[in-house]
């Protein structure tokens, strides 16, 4: 098995090695005519395409050449390039946010540089949410992808004051939170440790803050958002459900400049410059201080309580040569709980190391160094017993990324990556008695992969890609076998080092786009994914106890197979985009815990796990209208997400808690005038799978529950509407910043939207009650944010 | 306000998850004031089963089983007890016969005084036409009665923790070093706390078989803070005030009513969105469908006088 593996690397890295002619990185490739027309010379048309406000490149910028009825479109570092014949040709550039421009370009004999730049759109405040660019919903082969630029997010309503990115997906269609508040997501039926989350290619074990009220993106500092659901890039692996990718503002290297807001809750500042031509740096923070209102209360103990998150980015980026950019970016974020009895913190460690070489204009590689870190602490203060638990999780990334553009119809990417993850599930320790250490886990995951971007004809895409990751678990640790009752029988211990057990996976991709007519086009794709990390975490409201864990000998990788399809129909010249996707999810190896599982400070956690499969399936329509005083979108999903494992509720397939029938998101902004937008959310889904006691029996006066079977029962439907306005007053020369002001109303009508349902038998009758905590009533806030 | 949720009754299991998880419960009602009101749920009622559930101690006494009949959760009637049955318990060739005592339906009682042994396992029959189709059900369950705790002391002190008093409650003791759990109940001069959700419930994992030295298991507030909690919290809360005389009861449990205690407080008031797990059923040692628990365990006496504040 070694062996095979080895040689699959191998023969990944002879492709590469055979590289070819000079051209520049292109996510798409301009589809030729027909065969006479590839014999006639062609030159090629190449550039950047940049902001002409703030001079940055845009990535994703949709170039359509009209007379060819097909485009391209720009890379990550806003570069494009196209070959064509001599002639005059339309080009239309447009983007997400930006005013379309159409410009006749007249292409001569030889290659040339040709440069466009984009005017911004959102000062007319027309532009709303919406998630693909013009015509690329049409276009574009990954399906269900999701792309969001912060100028779009923070039109939205906010929840006391932050427009959070996490709450700007959950509109999305596929993506519901997992509970009231809470900052983890399900896509498409699948659990919260199923989506990957990237920082700027570092991956983001926790991304929230205050249990899962906010989460720990700054909109300041975070440049756009992609989300694929289900149908990840190739280049990434290890999680079945999505990838939420937040790329950071980098680039800018003109005078200094920032961002910043001041809020109820929180406050936020964002400031980036540069150092000479040639490098930018960006620095963000925030800091929440609800304590410090504490500080003025009458009890003592909240006096001496303190509250508090913030967070910390700080990149910098340096174009070695016009062929080479590195680039450093750190993030540090922290919630903290403290009071006199004890305290509570928890945080998220980020860098990313990159460096981005063309090696001609066909061929771009990115290198990268990242590492994460999440921890968790909890002491107690208490004079006679000061206990410590600290547990965490870290990984160590090398990974190797090339884009290879390897002639007018066929695009390659391929690369290699290695982690190195280490987890420790729990070290307690306590003075005057022996630390109680959980054994830290050790694993490598690997994974090579090779995908082509092909344009078989004229009207039809396809993209195919095979994908082969490894994970091996390491020493030093003692291995423990389980018999029939999920007891240990056995164990084994494994030295510092050593690998003691490997499993391979592939995973193909395959998918295709084809177009009925410029307006329209059907996609389908299937793809494999494997997952070798879990959350040991069976309560479905986001809970900072975050504890992962690995597959082993006795915990085999989760698996999903999916398929989707999709028909996609634009209007009116791509004022309103409408679609229709529909999939299908079948899991194997999927993983619950077995009743009254005990999760934390477990050496035998593997003991208490149950596998089984699961089936997630639905369909999810949307409408878009992009352009106007009115934009926004309306998306209905209808679903279903089960499991049927053997030792769990007798066997019988249950629902699983992220099931969500109905989903329904509307979406509204309107521009009152050229000071005042105003915009709208209003979301409503059936309420989660629940477990309701259907009995009870009595020992000695108290009343216990009998469940008849698990997530037999559902919560009541959740809705709640959302508004917000925008208010840009006159601005005033005499200052030297600009700003704005943001009043918005969370959960406008008051809906009550349960949190938790408890049980209280202490009532006058002896019967007992049930009794709902919601979290929010009606929320206001005010924040003014500021440019400079 | 701060809720008195570090203490709260529902603490799980007493090793350090517990501590800590209360711990926790703190953070989180600071953070956040969310509110409850009442709300209408609508569950089918389960068909009912037998609950049976009886202990044997170690004290020479009249051995009791309580027999009754589970109903729907939401239902206005008390529990139905289960009247007639033929109960007996059996250990090695000993077979004590229970009876119904008169007056009390559904309590079982033995005919003569009985103790437990450390180190027998004592076996429970009921035999009884639960469901009224003429032939009797037969309901089993085993108990073993572990040792006795090698108990040295409980030590009461004061403990300030911000404004509120608190009476810590140490254990001194040996434990071996096998896998212990232990059972703590308590009497706070004439009131007897036999709720299980009062019940001190905890393993040895943080001290294996070492000498306890002064481990604190439980926090009783002072009843003069009492006005600090709100209702709700108090109904749940055991007070203590200066000079209570305190008769706490330590014993060495099984690892299956360890596990049945600990889910019982567990599961008794719903969810737990930050440790909670789904919900399920309590795990229990009667046979053929029954639920509730059949227990042996040996106690260890220990008193102490709540001190008064210097």
């Amino acid at each position: 098995m070694n062996n095979y593996f080895f040689k699959a690397t191998l023969l990944a890295f002879l492709v590469i090695a055979d590289s070819g002619t000079l051209m520049s990185k292109n996510n798409h490739v301009l589809n030729t005519e027909t065969d006479s027309e590839n014999t006639k010379r062609k030159s090629e048309i190449s550039g950047v395409i940049k902001d002409t406000e703030t001079g940055m490149a845009i990535s994703g910028v949709n170039i359509y050449i009209t007379e060819l009825r097909s485009g391209t479109s720009t890379n990550s570092n806003g570069e494009f390039s196209v070959a064509l014949p001599q002639g005059k040709f339309t080009f239309r550039v447009s983007c997400v946010g930006y005013k379309t421009k159409t410009e006749q370009v007249i292409v001569p004999p030889s290659s040339v540089k040709k440069n466009f730049g984009l005017e911004s759109d959102t000062q007319l405040d027309e532009v709303v949410v919406y998630a693909n660019k013009k015509d690329q919903n049409i276009t574009r082969t990954e399906m269900g992808v999701e792309k969001l630029s912060i100028g779009q997010i923070r039109k939205m309503p906010s929840l006391m004051g932050e427009v959070d990115i996490i709450k700007a997906i959950q509109l999305l269609p596929g993506v519901q939170a997992t509970s009231e508040g809470g900052s983890g997501y399900s896509v498409r039926g699948g659990s919260a440790d199923q989506n990957l989350i990237l920082l700027d290619n570092a991956t983001v074990y926790n991304a929230s803050h205050m249990f899962g009220f906010f989460s720990v993106f700054n909109n300041d500092v975070v440049d756009n958002v992609e989300l694929y659901k289900g149908d990840l890039p190739m280049k990434y692996g290890g999680r079945l459900s999505s990838l939420l990718d937040v790329q950071l503002k980098d680039d800018y290297t003109g005078k200094v400049r920032g961002t910043g807001g001041i809020g109820l809750i929180s406050s936020r500042l964002m400031m980036e410059g540069g150092l000479g031509k040639n490098t930018s740096w960006m620095v963000g923070g925030r800091r929440s201080y609800a304590d410090l209102f504490l500080k003025l209360s009458s009890d003592k103990a909240l006096r001496e309580s303190s509250i508090y998150f913030y967070d910390l980015n700080a990149k910098i980026t340096h174009r070695i040569s016009s062929t080479d950019k590195l680039s450093l970016n750190t993030y540090l974020g922290k919630d903290n709980f403290g009071s006199s009895v004890g305290q509570f913190n928890y945080g998220n460690r980020v860098a990313s190391l990159t460096w981005g070489h063309g090696f001609n204009e066909n061929l771009y590689s990115n290198l990268s160094l990242n590492t994460t870190n999440y921890h968790y602490t909890l002491q107690s203060k208490m004079s006679d017993s000061k206990v410590k638990w600290k547990s965490d999780i870290t990984d160590v990334t090398l990974r190797w990324d090339l884009d290879h553009t390897v002639s007018d119809i066929l695009k390659l990417t391929y690369g290699a990556s290695s982690t190195y993850h280490n987890f420790n599930p729990g070290l307690i320790t306590r003075p005057d008695y022996p630390d109680y250490k959980m054994p830290l886990y050790h694993a490598l995951e690997h994974g090579v992969y090779l995908s082509a971007e092909h344009n078989l004809a004229k009207n039809l895409t396809v993209r195919y890609g095979l994908r082969l990751s490894a994970f091996q678990n390491m020493g030093s640790i003692t291995s423990y076998s389980y018999g029939v009752n999920h007891e240990v029988n056995d164990s084994t211990y494994y030295g510092s080092g050593k690998v003691y057990h490997t499993y391979y996976a592939l995973e193909p991709r395959v998918g295709m786009v084809y177009k009925l007519t410029d307006n329209s086009s059907v996609k389908a794709n299937y793809a494999r994914n494997t997952q070798f990390i879990q959350l040991a975490n069976s309560s479905s409201s986001g809970s900072p106890l975050d504890l992962w864990f690995p597959c082993s000998p006795n915990v085999k990788p989760q698996k999903v197979d999916m398929v989707s399809t999709g028909y996609f129909h634009n209007f009116n010249k791509n004022e309103y985009e409408t679609s229709v996707e529909v999939y299908y999810k079948k899991m194997n190896n999927v993983i619950d815990f077995a009743d009254h599982a005990q999760l934390l400070l477990n050496s035998k956690l593997e003991g208490e796990i149950r596998i089984g499969t699961g089936k997630a399936y639905g369909v999810e329509f949307m409408v878009r209208k992009n352009t106007g005083k009115l934009t926004g979108f309306l998306n209905y999903t209808l679903s279903r997400s089960e499991r049927t494992i053997p030792e769990i509720n007798k066997g019988k397939t249950y629902l699983s808690p992220y099931d969500k029938t109905h989903c329904v998101n509307l979406s509204l902004s309107y521009e009152l005038s050229k000071k005042w937008n105003i915009s709208a959310n209003w979301v409503y889904s059936t309420g989660n799978p629940t477990t309701y006691p259907t009995g009870r029996f009595e020992v000695n006066g108290e009343y216990f529950p009998i469940y008849s079977g698990r997530n037999e029962y559902r919560r009541t439907d959740y809705h709640r509407l959302d508004l917000s306005a925008n208010y840009v007053p006159k601005h005033n020369p005499k200052r030297f910043w600009t700003g704005e002001w943001n009043f918005s109303l969370y959960n406008a009508y008051g809906h009550k939207n349960p949190w938790i349902i408890t049980y209280d038998q202490n009532t006058p009758s002896g019967v007992p009650d049930a009794n709902m905590t919601y979290l929010f009533g009606a929320v206001p806030s005010i924040t003014y944010n500021f440019k400079f | 306000m701060l809720h008195h949720s570090y203490f709260s009754s529902k603490s799980k299991c007493y090793n350090y998850s517990s501590y800590i998880l209360g711990l926790l419960s703190v953070f989180l009602l600071l953070t956040f004031t969310g509110c409850t009101e009442t709300i209408d749920i609508d569950t089918d009622n389960s068909k009912p089963v037998i609950v049976i559930y009886g202990t044997i101690t170690d004290e020479l006494t009249y051995q009791e089983i309580h027999i009754s009949s589970s109903t729907g959760y939401f239902d206005n009637k008390a529990n139905p007890k289960i009247s007639g049955a033929k109960v007996t318990i059996t250990s090695g060739n000993n077979v004590y016969a229970l009876t119904e005592v008169s007056n009390t339906l559904g309590l079982y009682r033995t005919t003569t005084k009985m103790a437990g042994i450390p180190g027998n396992t004592y076996k429970l029959k009921v035999e009884v036409d639960y469901n009224n189709d003429g032939v009797n059900e037969e309901y089993t369950a085993s108990a073993y009665m572990e040792s006795k705790v090698s108990l040295d002391s409980i030590n009461i002190k004061r403990q300030l923790v911000s404004q509120y008093n608190y009476f810590s409650v140490n254990l001194y003791a040996q434990d071996s070093s096998d896998e212990d759990y232990y059972m703590c109940r308590y009497q706070i001069n004439d009131s007897i706390y036999n709720k299980i959700s009062r019940y001190i419930v905890f393993d040895d994992t943080s001290v294996n078989g070492q000498y306890i030295n002064g481990l604190p298991i439980e926090y009783f507030p002072d009843v003069k803070d009492k006005s600090k909690f709100s209702d709700d919290d108090i109904k749940n809360m055991t007070f203590m005030a200066d000079n209570d005389s305190v008769k706490f009861e330590l014993s060495h449990i099984t690892k299956g009513y360890y596990r049945f205690l600990q889910q019982c407080q567990f599961e008794k008031d719903g969810e737990d969105p930050f440790f909670g797990g789904p919900l399920s059923n309590i795990e229990t040692n009667i046979s053929n469908g029954g639920v509730g628990y059949f227990a042996a365990f040996a106690i260890s006496e220990a008193r102490d006088v709540a001190p008064k504040q210097d």
